[in-house]
């Protein structure tokens, strides 16, 4: 696996994050992946205090199910205006974990040791329903 | 960190719980400080503005979330005040606020209609709105305070059996009257399911005032805010409006028919067991239904006698032909033989029967007239239906 950018702290990412496996879904902001979508907020936002979401920041939202999805932008309309892209992720892409919490169980962080770019080109669009509105 | 608004009408927020989160949360509730909650819900991003819509919400509007109740869609496009806000901002927390109506929101900008508020977590909700408008309004329940105010109770406390009896006899009625306003009324026997569902109340709360407890419907109002539980706390709120006046309960009662007399006895003679008035809020997801009322200690009790009257002269009568077997003017008490099919009768004679019975042969055959009266046992709740000797005639041989 490549190295972790330089501004992840040792303790990032938590230890019980797991290598991709099958599957992984993200929305994104037009139908084709583009390189602004897989910014995470730390990278767009460098100058934020992030506090105790320093972890989460370096990340990027990610679901293992369509249907996780679907459900999401069935409940936010935000989403529902976004679209919805797949890729199967290299094992050394980086680790996964259920986040913040139980409440939201079905969404997951993935912190990516690749560049934005290089997560764009895994990752393809895919027709849902999601991003017609 | 993600900031919600800052220096806005919406006050200083701090999320509480959040329900969806892609990137930052998307969907999820926040308080200020001065305690006004709101649930949040993401309607555009472009990663530089963000736009919201803040729903203020109160506890039973939150539960009534939590519990998937009602959807998301309906809980913004039915604002508890009329209003919510479209707040557009950036990241850092500078935000611009707007007062909308339901009707200006777009249905883009709208959860789907199946979407409900889902947590795999429990989410502490706490109790209620104690006002019965409010909780209704909030709940899109049927909401009913009972005040009771026992002589020289201190405290919001009141006997565990006395409450007791108050609410199944309460709950009763209810089944009895969703009887007459589905149009289905029997004197006896089973109530079909649907309507015991239907009339189904909760204890939602305990408050001051001096004793005072909180019934919701379990059953939620439809779209036009009606429903069987709300037509039931139409009828017996009228039914207690009557007071003690004897032409009204009397029309009211024969009106109602079936049960309604005997379980409304029933529950006046609990209520009447705490020597205190009673005072009643109604609170109605119908704006057109509702009611405040409060009836003194004298006029439970003579309510309570009327009735007792009244449910007597209203019970169901049979006449038949039967052999006199035994008569006690002493205990005031009968046994008779039917004629056709040998089957016996005992019971009490009533009051005003006793000095035209009092002659009568043993072993004469007479055309017998007996009332039906149902008792309902106050701990156990079960029906025992007992017949009253009226009239002894000398039958035609």
């Amino acid at each position: 696996m490549k190295k972790w950018p330089e501004h992840f702290p040792k303790q990032y990412p938590p230890p019980d994050a797991i290598p991709p496996s099958g599957n992984v879904f993200r929305f994104i902001n037009r139908t084709s992946p583009k390189e602004n979508d897989f910014f995470s907020y730390y990278v767009l936002k460098p100058d934020e205090v992030w506090g105790d979401k320093a972890c989460n920041a370096r990340g990027l939202s990610v679901y293992t199910s369509e249907a996780d999805c679907v459900a999401a932008a069935s409940a936010v309309p935000a989403l529902k205006k976004k679209h919805i892209s797949v890729a199967i992720l290299p094992e050394n892409s980086g680790v996964i974990t259920s986040t913040p919490s139980m409440k939201t169980k079905d969404h997951k962080t993935f912190w990516s040791v690749l560049e934005a770019k290089e997560l764009a080109e895994l990752f393809s669009p895919i027709a849902s329903g999601v991003g017609n509105v | 960190m993600f900031n919600l608004p800052k220096n806005t009408v919406l006050g200083q927020l701090k999320l509480e719980e959040t329900f969806h989160y892609f990137d930052i949360p998307r969907l999820f509730t926040c308080k200020n400080n001065a305690g006004s909650r709101f649930l949040v819900i993401s309607t555009f991003d472009d990663y530089e503005t963000y736009e919201w819509l803040y729903l203020p919400i109160s506890k039973d509007r939150f539960s009534s979330l939590i519990s998937k109740a009602i959807p998301l869609r309906y809980a913004l496009t039915n604002p508890e005040d009329g209003y919510l806000f479209f707040v557009s901002s950036e990241f850092s927390g500078n935000a611009k606020v707007e007062h909308i109506l339901p009707e200006q929101i777009k249905s883009e900008d709208l959860p789907d209609s199946e979407a409900y508020l889902v947590s795999k977590e429990k989410i502490p909700v706490g109790l209620g709105a104690v006002d019965a408008q409010e909780a209704a309004i909030g709940s899109r329940r049927e909401t009913y305070n009972l005040h009771f105010y026992p002589w020289g109770m201190q405290l919001p406390e009141l006997d565990a059996m006395a409450l007791g009896a108050i609410l199944m006899s309460f709950q009763e009625l209810a089944n009895a009257l969703g009887q007459y306003c589905k149009g289905e009324v029997t004197l006896e026997g089973a109530i079909p399911a649907d309507i015991l569902e239907a009339t189904k109340f909760r204890a939602t709360q305990i408050f001051e005032g001096s004793f005072g407890i909180q019934l919701k419907s379990k059953s939620m109002n439809d779209l036009f805010y009606s429903s069987l539980a709300s037509d039931v706390l139409l009828e017996l709120t009228n039914l207690l409006e009557s007071r003690d006046n004897e032409d009204n309960i009397s029309n009211k009662l024969h009106s109602l028919k079936g049960r309604v007399a005997s379980k409304y006895r029933r529950f006046l003679k609990e209520v009447t067991k705490l020597d205190s008035p009673l005072k009643i809020q109604w609170g109605s997801p119908n704006s057109e239904r509702g009611n405040v009322l409060s009836i003194s200690r004298q006029e439970l009790k003579n309510a309570y006698a009327l009735v007792n009257k009244i449910d007597v002269d209203m019970s169901e009568s049979v006449v038949f032909k039967a052999e006199l077997l035994g008569l006690d003017v002493e205990t005031k008490r009968y046994r008779v033989k039917h004629i056709p099919n040998n089957e016996h009768y005992t019971g009490k004679i009533s009051e005003e029967s006793l000095q035209q019975v009092a002659h009568s042969e043993i072993n004469g055959i007479y055309e017998v007239t007996l009332k039906k009266v149902i008792e309902t046992n106050s701990s156990s709740g079960a029906e025992i239906t007992k017949w009253v000797l009226v009239k002894l005639n000398v039958a035609n041989k």
